[in-house]
């Protein structure tokens, strides 16, 4: 269970304080699928990046499973990263140099897991999300949009972390290879009961995950169904 | 007597081209009392065709001659010359194998002096020491005794002007590794931090999804220091197999600033050699073509230095790359999206 309470972090701009997450309360339950929309500027990165232990809030606390991470020592930050968090980012973010598999695996390395479960986990993975087996040994940029998404969602689900964050995951999909992403996602979070929070634009998906969050102006609300 | 050569070429001429003596060149007269070593050119020992050498103490109005000038004045053995308004005797012809060493004609000191009205006078004196160990004092020593009267030049002074284009060289080689350590601990640098900003993402990405500092500075210091040894193997093959080349060229373009900073020796002024002087010069000459010829071997040792300056450079390089890693943070990842 992944909870919120006074959520805050401020920067400073010049000599000016600009409050990007303001006094933020919520909750989401293990395996549900959470959207959260909001307009540019709205705080949705910010607080993102406070979820997945990337930044530190000013104020409030983040529990994962009843762990505090706003009070972790950096040590335990990477740590809490590598075991319970996965990252789905708009741009996918696969190292260039490494292969689809490799890119799966390394999140298992950091895991400290041996060489041969790390290979079966990935390939089980990649072979779930839809990646063909000669696909796997092909480095991201003779993959396209979709299969690379594809590959960055397995490589977040590779340690089995409670949480998973997409940032914008269909941002730079077409709508078709956009739904079928959506839909793995959907379908993974019940499978392996992960949480997944998903920041969008697209009215279209938020409507169909489990709840909705909207951001304005660091302040979050829930919309209605 | 005649010299070999008819004009000096380059005097001034007259009519349809015809070149008009304007004076005669000298003939190389040398009194010696050691024949034997002054009818030595280049090097070379000369040697008697018809003859015999006069002794060393000969007083007589005799003359050794060598096979050019004979040549050109139709002498041969026994035949007499005019000079000093005596006649002199032929005793012998020699050949040195050289021109400019069968032009000249070798008569008794004693007597050229008698005949100069320089008595007592000499251009040059060769003394032989029994060590090398004595070279400094003996040189001292004559120094003292000649005073102003005249130079003293040992071999060991020859030897240090012959070996200086080395010196040179070994000079240039200090400044060139300096600067090439350095250079390349520059290059190494500039190029791990134009490494670490194109890839800040990449060890963002890392970061996010768990690797620690170590882990990414681990990969970027294997990284560091594969390219470095690399282009160690790679600057050893190519300084192998240029080493000796370019040691030559150099040596030879330092010889020959060498050279032409000492000026030229001998030419149409200069026939008068002293025999001294140019056996120092013979010897010098063949101990810089020695150098000339030298032959560069990179030993065990210099690799192994070159291998532990590339090991620094790239420890240097991967500390800095190391340095600006730490402060990428991974939420940077998500404000790039």
């Amino acid at each position: 269970m992944l909870q919120v309470s006074h959520l805050t972090r401020t920067f400073t701009s010049g000599t000016e304080e600009v409050q990007a997450v303001n006094d933020m309360d919520f909750s989401v339950e293990r395996g549900e699928f959470v959207s959260i929309i909001g307009k540019s500027g709205s705080g949705k990165s910010t607080l993102l990046s406070m979820l997945g232990a990337l930044d530190k809030p000013t104020g409030g606390t983040i529990k994962v499973d009843g762990e505090d991470i706003a009070s972790m020592s950096d040590a335990k930050l990477i740590r809490y990263r590598c075991h319970k968090i996965g990252f789905v980012f708009q741009s996918y973010n696969l190292i260039p140099n490494l292969t689809a598999i490799e890119n799966v695996m390394l999140p298992m390395e950091f895991a400290g897991r041996d060489k041969e479960a790390r290979e079966k986990r990935a390939t089980e993975l990649l072979e779930q999300v839809g990646i063909e087996p000669d696909q796997m040994e092909r480095k991201p940029g003779k993959l396209s949009g979709g299969q690379q998404q594809r590959v960055s969602i397995a490589r977040a689900l590779a340690n089995k972390p409670s949480v998973i964050l997409a940032d914008e995951p269909t941002g730079n999909l077409d709508e078709q290879t956009g739904k079928m992403v959506f839909d793995l996602l959907h379908t993974l979070a019940k499978q392996e009961k992960t949480t997944i929070i998903v920041v969008t634009h697209d009215l279209d998906i938020a409507g169909k995950t489990d709840r909705t969050f909207r951001l304005n102006d660091g302040k979050i609300r829930e919309v209605k169904k | 007597m005649q010299p070999p050569s008819g004009g000096m070429p380059g005097g001034p001429s007259a009519g349809d081209g015809q070149i008009t003596r304007t004076f005669t060149p000298p003939i190389t007269l040398i009194g010696t009392n050691n024949p034997e070593k002054s009818m030595s050119s280049d090097g070379e020992s000369g040697k008697i065709t018809s003859g015999e050498l006069f002794a060393n103490d000969s007083n007589a109005l005799v003359a050794v001659v060598g096979q050019s000038l004979a040549e050109k004045n139709n002498l041969s053995v026994d035949d007499t010359f005019t000079a000093y308004d005596q006649k002199i005797k032929v005793v012998g012809i020699y050949d040195t194998g050289t021109d400019f060493g069968n032009n000249q004609a070798l008569m008794p000191l004693s007597t050229v002096q008698r005949l100069s009205d320089q008595e007592g006078d000499i251009t040059s004196i060769v003394l032989t020491i029994n060590s090398a160990d004595n070279l400094a004092s003996v040189s001292e020593s004559a120094s003292t005794i000649v005073g102003e009267n005249g130079d003293v030049t040992d071999s060991a002074s020859q030897v240090a002007s012959a070996i200086a284009p080395l010196e040179n060289i070994q000079t240039i080689s200090l400044y060139s590794l300096v600067g090439a350590t350095v250079a390349g601990a520059i290059i190494i640098l500039l190029t791990m931090v134009m490494i670490v900003r194109e890839r800040r993402r990449e060890i963002g990405v890392i970061k996010a999804i768990g690797g620690s500092n170590i882990v990414v500075m681990g990969q970027f210091v294997v990284e560091a220091v594969t390219l470095t040894l690399l282009g160690t193997l790679a600057g050893i093959v190519v300084g192998i197999a240029a080493a000796s080349p370019i040691t030559s060229t150099l040596v030879s373009s330092s010889s020959s600033a060498e050279t032409s900073q000492a000026g030229p020796t001998g030419g149409p002024g200069n026939m008068m050699r002293d025999g001294p002087s140019e056996r120092f010069g013979q010897a010098n000459r063949a101990l810089t073509q020695s150098i000339s010829n030298i032959q560069t071997n990179v030993g065990w040792e210099i690799l192994l230095w070159g291998m532990g300056m590339t090991l620094v450079i790239a420890t240097a390089g991967s500390a800095l790359a190391s340095i600006l890693i730490s402060k990428v943070r991974p939420a940077e990842v998500m404000r790039a999206e």
